[in-house]
């Protein structure tokens, strides 16, 4: 009788490394992607810019220097960028503008996240007519045109920051709810659901504990890309002149403001084009690497 | 005489298909009219070919899926009067283990996670680390290392899945273990360990088995009473040993003939008169009797009357004219 | 007597991202004109791939070294163009799946005579007529008018029977059949069998039957490989296969099946553990770990092929 006999038929699996979940999986594979290291590198400069960059700059974002209206680039006196139609520097308001739309695109997608997958999963699982009624309404919010909506609410409560933020939020969310229904309509036919049924777990706890973090992958993936979805559309928000109001500014206010004057003063447009531009991509680096990641079956 | 543990009587299961020009609503019919009783302790297999309702079988009895008529009883309570919640406290007997032993396991939990899970939904108020023990414990119990208790269901072989999966169906030590093709999907080495522990904890607990398999070697080698399913309905139920000797049906016969013995000079000396044609579509069941399309001993009658399930001591069989074809 | 297909020192590898995984280490085996081989093997055994590796039919990530020789021509190496021509003539394959070989979107008829209308010039009358022939042969009943409906409308039992036609259409030297009958229901897998039986008979080609059931090769084989984590643990004629199995590996398998015309009174001789993690190097004989003869020596050394009895087995517990 040798010593495998007297060990339990399974240890010999306990030889490989400890617990490594699906999650460090994924970890593992998108540090090997290169693009998206770098773009979470470059994103996270423009982000650490956008939050103190605006504190830091040789010039206050609201300070208007008369006597340099429309000024070209000159590190000389410190307007980096140059300076805009009404003498304001330019380096200060790009960077502030990055934190608005930046902090928009993060808090409208955090909004879609709890209310897209709270609502596609609970539709997406119980099914039957509470999954009918719950899409239905999210069909019909689909069907509202959007800038009739914000319109609506610009004119009943005036340019609220506030309210752009609750308008992308209430639009973002709708596309999240569907990608989460789908991916809850196919775990539940999964076994490991039946089990957790068999097994006497509720229907609350089945959606929380595990359809919800089986449809992470896919969601996060979708975050990535909502966060660029928002911005793009608050830049159309405030290209419109329905966005966030002076002093305050966004990417979207000053490419507005730049691509006006673009013939006499290129600085005005091409700076904060290229921080939109550059973040842009590195949001869908990020969000492609992480797909290939969390499903290394799709590539 | 008390009452069984589990007595199904008349048990249907349809699953409407929408279907046709004018949206008409058709019904496949998975389990038709199936009645047995479940002792405690004892091990009921259920065999048939694909389609034949088995594994609707087992989910309706466990109520995972609706049954469109019937009764289930549990000692002599009938199920299908529970509300929602007071069901989900009588899962709390009756356990379920699957065919394929990694999808029936949440790939984003850890091996404690899902074998607490049980605990979780029954005793929420149990402290974590009484819990912990009892599913180090259950983990012991099915002959896994207490230590995996934190790794992930990847990471395992096909078997040690099936462990995993036999744990949390043995945590709460229940009365009713329903088995769906629980080694179908296991090499012959590891089938044998699966086979081996199931046995072992029936013994030890006192567990009653409804086992559900198409492997017919299994099936004889684990139960002590044998159903006979073709297309949803019962064709031959009995004791094990007296089902293989003498099977009755001719679909039961020509199962058993069907399957090929390991041994050369046993398997080539067999008769090899195999049973023509296919299983037909569950949609379109032939009339009068389902299997006398492919019966050699049907008649005219059979494509017309349904044959009664007859009961003779402790066998049942659908088939008025067996005797003719026992031969 | 000489065999039709002779491997030597196969060896097939794949590259994963934890490793190199060697699915099927330095196999000898040797196919006999006529004859019905079976190879079995549980999963991960490398019983399927050492045959795709013949085919030239790996993944993208495997390699195959060492000699496979159809008739004195090495397979191992041949030009992607060449095998392909070895596989459409000289030799034939049949899956578990009929789906995975079969397009969905042309009818039946159209795909067996597309391919010697191609290869061998055949006019459209002919292929057709033989076509049907062929059809008959694995007793479809209807030939002419099924051979203009598609895949889907036959049932499984009857799309593996188009794909034996299929298979045996260019009248091959060589079929391998992988699991011909895993996928289908208990008494359509007899009829299937029984066909396999008669067209045995009738036609001698030398047929290799990879498949994990022994019942199945217990009845069709003439002569049994047993394969265990990638090498061939034992090979012999099929009755003193079963009837005094040389390998400890062979002999636990055979014990620890439930057969139905035996009563399950005892249990189940199971064997312990698993099978190896083939991206390990294994020292002695892969399966010492699991055996219950296994002692110092056996994880130490590992065993060659040796004569035994009517056949050959790799044990160093065996008397030389």
């Amino acid at each position: 009788m040798t010593e495998a006999h007297a060990v339990p038929a399974v240890e010999a699996a306990a030889l490989a490394p400890a617990g490594r979940g699906l999650w460090s999986d994924a970890w593992r594979r998108l540090r090997r992607n290169r693009a998206a290291i770098a773009a979470s590198v470059v994103l996270a400069l423009i982000a650490v810019a956008a939050i103190v960059g605006p504190e830091v700059a040789p010039h206050a974002i609201d300070a208007i220097y008369w006597d340099r209206v429309d000024a070209p680039p000159d590190f000389a006196n410190g307007h980096y960028f140059g300076t805009e139609s009404n003498g304001r520097d330019l380096f200060a308001r790009t960077l502030f503008g990055g934190r608005v739309s930046l902090a928009l695109g993060i808090a409208a997608t955090l909004v879609s996240l709890v209310i897209g997958v709270g609502w596609g999963a609970i539709a997406g699982f119980i099914g039957g007519r509470v999954d009918a009624i719950m899409m239905r309404t999210v069909d019909i919010l689909y069907a509202l045109p959007f800038m009739f909506f914000v319109i609506l609410l610009m004119v009943y409560f005036g340019r609220e920051p506030l309210l752009i933020f609750v308008a992308l939020g209430a639009v973002s969310w709708l596309d999240m709810a569907r990608i989460v229904r789908g991916q809850a309509l196919s775990l539940k036919r999964r076994e490991f659901i039946e089990a957790a049924r068999a097994a006497g777990t509720g229907t609350g706890a089945i959606i929380l504990r595990h359809i919800v973090p089986n449809c992470l992958g896919p969601v996060i993936v979708f975050a990535t890309l909502t966060v660029p979805q928002v911005i793009l559309l608050e830049s159309f928000l405030s290209f419109l002149g329905l966005g966030v109001r002076e002093p305050m500014t966004s990417w979207g206010v000053l490419i507005a403001d730049g691509a006006r004057r673009v013939e006499t003063a290129w600085w005005q447009l091409v700076f904060p084009s290229a921080f939109l531009a550059a973040t842009l991509f590195c949001l869908n680096f990020i969000g492609d690497g992480l797909r290939d990641a969390l499903d290394p079956k799709d590539r | 005489m008390s009452a069984p543990l589990l007595a199904v009587e008349g048990l249907r299961v349809g699953f409407p298909l929408s279907g046709g020009l004018l949206g008409r609503v058709r019904t496949l019919v998975a389990v038709d009219d199936v009645s047995f009783e479940l002792a405690a302790g004892e091990t009921l297999g259920v065999v048939g070919e694909s389609g034949c309702g088995k594994s609707t079988l087992g989910r309706a009895v466990l109520r995972l899926i609706p049954a469109s008529a019937g009764r289930i009883a549990w000692l002599g309570q009938d199920l299908g009067t529970l509300d929602e919640s007071a069901m989900r406290a009588r899962r709390r007997d009756m356990q379920v283990i699957f065919q394929d032993p990694l999808a029936a396991l949440d790939p984003r939990m850890t091996v404690g996670d899902i074998v607490a899970e049980p605990l979780r939904a029954f005793q929420p108020d149990q402290p974590k680390a009484e819990r912990r023990a009892l599913v180090e414990d259950t983990l012991r119990l099915v002959g896994l290392a207490p230590e995996m208790i934190n790794r992930y269901p990847h990471e395992f072989s096909g078997g040690q899945c099936q462990r995993i999966g036999i744990a949390r169906a043995m945590v709460l030590r229940p009365k009713l273990i329903v088995c769906d093709e629980p080694v179908s999907a296991l090499d012959a080495s590891i089938q044998a360990q699966i086979v081996n522990l199931l046995r072992r904890l029936q013994r030890e607990f006192g567990i009653a088995l409804l086992f559900i398999s198409h492997n017919l070697s299994v099936v004889r080698h684990i139960s002590h009473r044998v159903m006979v399913l073709y297309l949803g309905r019962v064709v031959e139920l009995a004791p094990t040993a007296a089902l293989f000797a003498r099977p009755r049906h001719p679909y039961t016969r020509a199962l058993i003939v069907a399957v090929p013995v390991p041994d050369p000079v046993v398997e080539r000396a067999r008769a090899h008169v195999p049973l023509g044609g296919e299983v037909p579509s569950p949609l379109r069941p032939p009339s009068g009797c389902a299997f006398h399309t492919r019966c050699a001993i049907a008649r005219p009658a059979c494509a017309r009357d349904r044959p009664a399930l007859e009961t003779d001591g402790a066998r049942r069989v659908a088939c008025p004219h067996w005797r003719d074809g026992a031969g | 007597m000489s065999a039709i297909l002779a491997i030597r020192g196969l060896t097939t590898r794949f590259a994963t991202p934890d490793g190199e995984v060697a699915a099927v280490s330095d196999v000898d085996l040797d196919l006999r004109a006529g004859e019905t081989l079976g190879v079995v093997g549980e999963s991960g055994s490398g019983k399927s791939q050492l045959f795709l590796s013949v085919l030239g039919l790996l993944a993208r990530n495997g390699r195959a070294t060492g000699s496979a020789r159809l008739d004195g021509q090495e397979l191992i190496g041949l030009a992607p163009e060449s095998l392909r021509r070895v596989r459409g003539g000289r030799i034939a394959m049949i899956f578990q799946d009929p789906m995975t070989s079969l397009n969905p979107f042309l009818t039946v008829g159209r795909q067996l005579t597309e391919g010697p209308m191609l290869h061998r010039g055949l006019d459209e009358r002919t292929a057709r007529a033989r076509a049907i022939a062929m059809l008959e042969r694995v007793r479809i009943p209807d030939a002419a008018r099924r051979l203009n409906q598609y895949p889907h409308e036959f049932s499984g039992g009857m799309r593996q029977r188009i794909m034996i036609a299929m298979a045996l259409l260019p009248e091959p030297d060589v079929l391998i059949a992988d699991e011909p009958t895993t996928a289908l229901d208990v008494t359509v897998q007899a009829q299937i069998l029984d066909l396999l039986r008669e067209l045995r008979a009738s036609m001698g080609i030398a047929t290799v039957l990879i498949t994990h059931d022994l019942g199945v090769v217990a009845g069709l084989c003439d002569r049994v490989t047993v394969m265990y984590a990638g090498r061939v643990v034992e090979e012999a004629p099929v009755e003193p296969l079963f009837g005094a199995p040389a390998h400890p590996y062979t002999r636990a398998l055979l014990g620890a099946l439930p057969r139905v015309d035996a009563d399950g009174a005892h249990d189940l001789v199971a064997i312990p553990g698993q099978p190896p993690n083939l991206q390990r190097v294994i020292e002695g004989c892969a399966f010492a770990p699991r055996c219950a003869q296994a002692d110092a020596r056996c994880t130490a050394t590992r065993p060659g092929l040796r004569a035994h009895g009517a056949g050959r087995a790799a044990c160093l517990r065996l008397p030389s």
